[in-house]
């Protein structure tokens, strides 16, 4: 591995894409799909991206190569700045920088040969001696494991397993020194998936290739990548060395994470951080930390003494109000489920107490909120909620549910050599803030 | 377990009739569901599982396909022997299903509450009213919050993971007493899947409900499974409790499955592909695959189960005896040698 610069590097990179109305393109909107990421790749090292889906992991590896064009950001890859890049020097940029994708069926044109397909970049790139082509060609299928034969094969004689070592050898003919894999064995059984992955170790041996692997399944990622970054919502929230993310994660997200996959260790079962509530709408992301609506560990204001399960609740429900769902109409469906929708007279008030224990109901708060004053601000939002005066409820609970994670963006915290997070459980003098504590205004 | 199983299907054969010949998806699988338990038929892709859980209510099309032989007893019932409108009504209302992909599995035009109403309308004689209360109650159950003001929202306005909740929901709709579920966290993210996995214990908790969970993934059999089904091109490889098949697995398939594992150390794969389902090998399906393989492997039949201490049964001549274990790798060989000497 070279010590000297990183051979991709990748900074503020922005990807956004508008949503546009109508027949004049109007913007409405944006979804980040990336949206500020930064991180380098060394010659010869594995760099994983993981996340759920609709994270941009895909997004970014495809602005990388440029197959998107950046909103903002650079992207550097041995030294120059490749959104800089006209036509030219892109399709010099794109021989050093190859792609594999998730599924070995699509990717290839049925009707052509393996030999027509994986000639094909050598004819691009100028290459035109035939027998020479051929010649790679045949020698590149045989160190991906396949016979010099099957240069006349077509895809669909092939198994999926098979099709993706094809899918690599295509990517690799044009001896590149970086290779985007996609989720490239999420299509493959685990059986095959072990052998693309022991081949692409092999190849990044062989030809000290950098690699950006993309995936999903936290296995695959642990088992080749160098150092990982976890992205969630567009942005990166950890990147560190693989062993040390994997044993000492910081992140909450990326606790979650690796406690969702499924062990096959039985003493594991059951004993795992659970994420409430799915993404949140990319094209609006929340404030704060962007993972604070399902963060296990938000951090409470300190004039609180709540257990972290009720003050989770407690957000959920704060948010619940901000989405302005929680209307006179919705309480007295929720109240009185029973009643047919036609017939439905909603009055312009409802019983207080009762919707109070129909929230607390919803929200697993039946046992009891434990901090005097917290329960009183879900009380009294309940009151305005009762009233159909959703606004004051708003700005109640703004003013007395506070979270740093919340209001404030988190700052990149460094946590050692080569590894960094950005969460405010981990950054230096993050008090949680004291909300104002006057009275609570109750009716 | 002495009680009679809720499900037992012995011997079962699906074969599909294509142009290409006869596919033999499922080549004579046996094994008992019992009440309360949760039963998980693993295997890789052309395996045959899902296959056979299709077979059990006749949800595979006939033709091409048809279960040309064995039986599927449910609660003491042959259902092979039953008229398609007995079929029908055990479908549904005895047995629930829920697919892997919960986009195809709603009708988009469809509110979520239609739809499960639809389904408790059709096995039930309950009120319009009636049908809503509990079409309330059943989103409720499978954690869908805010149930009453989400029972009239379309399928589009749910996440991935919250439409297989609706399903879960329908597929719960008539109590049913057997839920089969063919890869439903497959199509999730894994935070998602988390918690799919946890609806599906909480449930079988609460209402004592048996299910059969189809899947490729080991790391899922190990949260959730009592017993499992490990099956191979068509036939059974090996059965027992989930302890015996993670801690002390016997078949050579088997071992090599949990080798193969990505994210731990020295990842294995298996050398070779899937037999053709067409053709068949003689003697094991496994064997030109198996290090083990010996040549009495590659004869006759597929070794049958023998069963092994506990709940616990392997198909694979090495444990004809009832107990043995695999022999070592180096004497493979050698134990050719020696029963082609004796010849």
């Amino acid at each position: 591995m070279s010590t000297g610069r990183p051979l991709l590097e990748v900074e503020n990179l922005k990807k956004h894409f508008p949503m546009t109305r109508g027949m004049m393109k109007e913007e409405i909107g944006r979804v980040r799909a990336v949206d500020g990421i930064d991180f380098t790749v060394h010659q010869g090292e594995t760099f994983g991206l993981v996340g759920e889906s609709g994270c941009g992991k895909s997004t970014a590896a495809r602005t990388i190569l440029r197959l998107e064009d950046p909103t903002a950001g650079s992207v550097y890859f041995d030294g120059d700045d490749i959104t800089e890049y006209d036509k030219a020097a892109l399709k010099r940029y794109r021989r050093n920088a190859q792609m594999i994708f998730q599924d070995p069926d699509s990717s290839f044109d049925p009707r052509m040969s393996v030999g027509e397909s994986l000639e094909e970049p050598l004819i691009v790139h100028g290459m035109g001696d035939r027998s020479l082509r051929r010649h790679l060609v045949k020698d590149l299928l045989e160190r991906v494991g396949l016979q010099a034969e099957d240069i006349n094969r077509y895809p669909h004689e092939f198994s999926g397993g098979q099709k993706q070592r094809i899918g690599l050898a295509r990517a690799l003919i044009l001896n590149p020194s970086m290779l985007v894999a996609d989720e490239p064995v999420s299509a493959l059984d685990v059986s095959v998936q072990a052998e693309i992955l022991n081949l692409l170790d092999e190849f990044q041996d062989a030809f000290g290739l950098s690699i950006i692997l993309i995936s999903h399944n936290l296995g695959v990622v642990r088992h080749i990548c160098d150092r990982v970054g976890v992205m969630y919502m567009g942005e990166l929230v950890e990147v560190g060395r693989t062993e040390e993310l994997f044993t000492d994660p910081k992140h909450p997200y990326t606790r979650s994470l690796i406690s969702a996959i499924p062990s096959t260790d039985l003493d594991d079962r059951s004993q795992r951080v659970r994420l409430s509530g799915s993404v949140p709408d990319p094209a609006d992301p929340p404030r704060g930390c962007r993972f604070h609506t399902r963060c296990p560990e938000v951090i409470p204001p300190d004039h609180y003494d709540l257990e972290q399960e009720t003050w989770r609740s407690l957000m959920d429900f704060k948010q619940r109000v901000e989405e302005r769902h929680l209307t006179i109409e919705q309480l007295y469906v929720m109240l009185y489920p029973d009643e047919d929708e036609e017939e439905m007279d909603v009055p312009e008030s409802l019983p207080q107490e009762e919707v109070t224990s129909v929230l607390s109901g919803e929200y697993g708060l039946e046992s009891g909120i434990g901090d005097r004053k917290a329960a009183e601000v879900f009380e009294a939002t309940s009151g305005h909620l009762a009233a159909g005066d959703l606004e004051t409820a708003i700005e109640l609970l703004e003013s007395e549910y506070r979270t740093v994670c919340q209001q404030e963006t988190p700052p990149v915290t460094d946590e050692g050599p080569d590894h960094r997070s950005a969460c405010h459980l981990r950054s230096e003098g993050a008090a949680p803030l004291s909300g104002e504590s006057e009275s609570v205004a109750t009716d | 377990m002495t009680e009679q199983p809720l499900l037992s299907i012995r011997d079962l054969k699906t074969h599909f009739h294509t142009d290409d010949g006869v596919v033999k998806a499922v080549d004579g699988v046996s094994f008992d569901v019992h009440r309360g338990e949760t039963v998980c038929i693993v295997g890789e892709s052309g395996s045959g599982k899902s296959v056979t859980s299709e077979s059990i209510t006749q949800l595979i099309p006939m033709p091409p396909g048809e279960i040309v032989e064995g039986s599927v007893y449910y609660d003491g019932n042959d259902i092979t022997a039953m008229t398609e409108d007995g079929v029908r009504s055990l479908r549904g209302s005895q047995i629930g299903h829920v697919f892997q992909n919960p986009q195809g599995a709603l009708n988009p035009v469809y509110t979520v509450g239609y739809q499960i109403r639809e389904a408790i309308l059709s096995h039930r004689d309950v009120s319009k009213a009636e049908a809503r209360e509990l079409a309330v109650e059943l989103l409720e159950e499978v954690g869908i919050p805010e149930a009453p003001t989400r029972v009239d929202d379309y399928p589009h306005e749910f996440s991935g993971g919250m439409k297989q909740r609706v399903v879960i929901a329908i597929a719960l709709a008539c109590d049913p007493e057997m839920l089969i579920a063919d890869e439903p966290t497959t199509a999730l993210d894994v935070t998602i899947e988390a918690q799919i996995l946890d609806l599906f214990r909480h449930l079988q908790q609460e209402l004592d409900m048996s299910i059969i969970f189809i899947t490729h993934d080991l790391g899922v059999v190990a949260e959730i499974a009592d017993r499992v089904v490990v099956m191979y091109a068509g036939k059974v490889m090996e059965t027992g409790s989930v302890e015996k098949i993670f801690e002390n697995p016997a078949h050579p398939y088997t071992k090599a499955l949990l080798e193969c594992l990505p994210g731990q150390a020295g990842l294995e794969p298996i050398p070779g592909a899937l037999p053709s389902v067409t053709d068949p090998p003689n003697g094991c399906r496994f064997h030109d695959r198996c290090p083990y393989a010996i040549d009495m492997c590659r004869t006759g039949e597929q070794p049958p189960l023998h069963d092994l201490p506990g709940d616990h049964a392997v198909s694979c001549i090495h444990y004809e005896d009832g107990d043995g274990d695999l022999p070592e790798l180096e004497d493979v060989d050698r134990m050719d040698a020696a029963i082609g000497g004796a010849r």
